[in-house]
């Protein structure tokens, strides 16, 4: 749960507390600071609120990704072209970061949906292939020039 | 100082073990003031993605003419920089933090931007102005001349930033000053690098008077 502007309760165990405390004297957790929400099960309303922002996220990764990469291949040939060219692979970026932004928030949030787990799951794998394939890619760079 | 081209990855394993010692300074100090494992985990996971987009995104803009995608684009130390700042500030807004996250993330950039520009130092990437004079330095096919070490000063000049603004950090205000000077020291060495020369003010310039 996010603590608000004036706390006069643990947001963790509910205790009231003196204005300026930074630790609560019943359950020792650290004011000021984010604590994960402790819940057996997640809501309804909770669950369909964290579906929609891994579906939203999933958007955001997938979808101008594609549309740069086709519009790397339309328009690359004139100077408004490159333009437009860097500019969507611009958006495309901010785009990705808000889809991890989302996911984030999805799974910190309403840590018991499903949906975000696979979510998170999927970029981790396609971050760990990002990985292995850039070093791959520099060895086999390396043992094709070594004797350059 | 005549420096022979090396045929190793050495440049991205250095860049790779400048951000992880980044990680783990954050973490350990972010752990001392009680914030959640998984929480800094998650922080962790944005904050690399954050400055690897952002330091391509940066490399696109500032060479909006040359149409490279994101795919193609090379990595600039100080989009990622940018990245870095902005992943700091947008999770302590999710997530508040008593702003402890945005104050570690930027006391250890002087520290990632120094370690990595032990790679610049070696490769030859990012040289200074020609120049003959002590320690100069000449990479064999980077340029046929000898240049000022500006990579070396910033790795100094950083690891220096870092090490005395760490043992300030309980002061007041130690977040914004740590900002304040790290833009001014990249504003100052830019005049060093070889990029100047033809060019009034650089656009890494431009984004440190932003920053300022």
């Amino acid at each position: 749960m996010i603590l608000g502007d004036i706390m006069n309760y643990c947001p963790n165990c509910g205790n009231q507390l003196p204005q300026g405390a930074s630790f609560c004297t019943k359950c020792g957790g650290k004011l000021g600071v984010y604590q994960q929400p402790q819940q057996a099960q997640i809501s309804p309303e909770d669950d369909k609120k964290a579906n929609n922002l891994s579906l939203i996220s999933l958007g955001l990764f997938f979808g101008p990704s594609a549309l740069s990469i086709l519009s790397a291949g339309i328009s690359a040939s004139t100077s408004a072209g490159s333009r437009i060219t860097a500019i969507s692979s611009a958006l495309s970026g901010v785009c990705t970061l808000a889809a991890i932004v989302l996911m984030i928030v999805a799974r910190v949030k309403y840590p018991k949906n499903k949906l975000a787990k696979i979510v998170m799951w999927i970029y981790i794998a396609l971050f760990a292939i990002g990985i292995i394939g850039s070093v791959l890619l520099i060895l086999a760079c390396a043992y094709a020039c070594r004797n350059c | 100082m005549v420096v022979h081209k090396i045929n190793f990855p050495i440049y991205g394993i250095i860049v790779v073990l400048s951000v992880l010692i980044g990680c783990i300074y954050i973490y350990k100090n972010l752990r001392k003031e009680g914030i959640d494992k998984k929480l800094l985990l998650y922080y962790f996971f944005m904050f690399v993605a954050f400055a690897f987009i952002c330091g391509k995104i940066y490399t696109i803009l500032v060479n909006i003419n040359e149409g490279i995608d994101l795919l193609h684009a090379g990595l600039s130390a100080y989009g990622g920089l940018l990245g870095v700042v902005l992943a700091s500030i947008i999770y302590e807004y999710i997530f508040p933090c008593n702003k402890k996250i945005i104050k570690y993330s930027i006391l250890s950039l002087p520290l990632i931007y120094g370690l990595s520009k032990i790679a610049c130092t070696i490769v030859g990437c990012c040289h200074g102005i020609p120049y003959t004079g002590p320690f100069s330095v000449k990479y064999i096919d980077v340029l046929d001349e000898f240049v000022f070490p500006v990579q070396l000063l910033e790795v100094i000049l950083n690891l220096v930033l870092f090490f005395i603004l760490n043992k300030f950090k309980d002061k007041k205000n130690i977040t914004y000053i740590s900002l304040l000077v790290v833009s001014i020291v990249k504003f100052l060495t830019d005049f060093l690098r070889y990029d100047h020369i033809h060019t009034f003010i650089t656009a890494n310039q431009i984004f440190s008077i932003i920053l300022l």
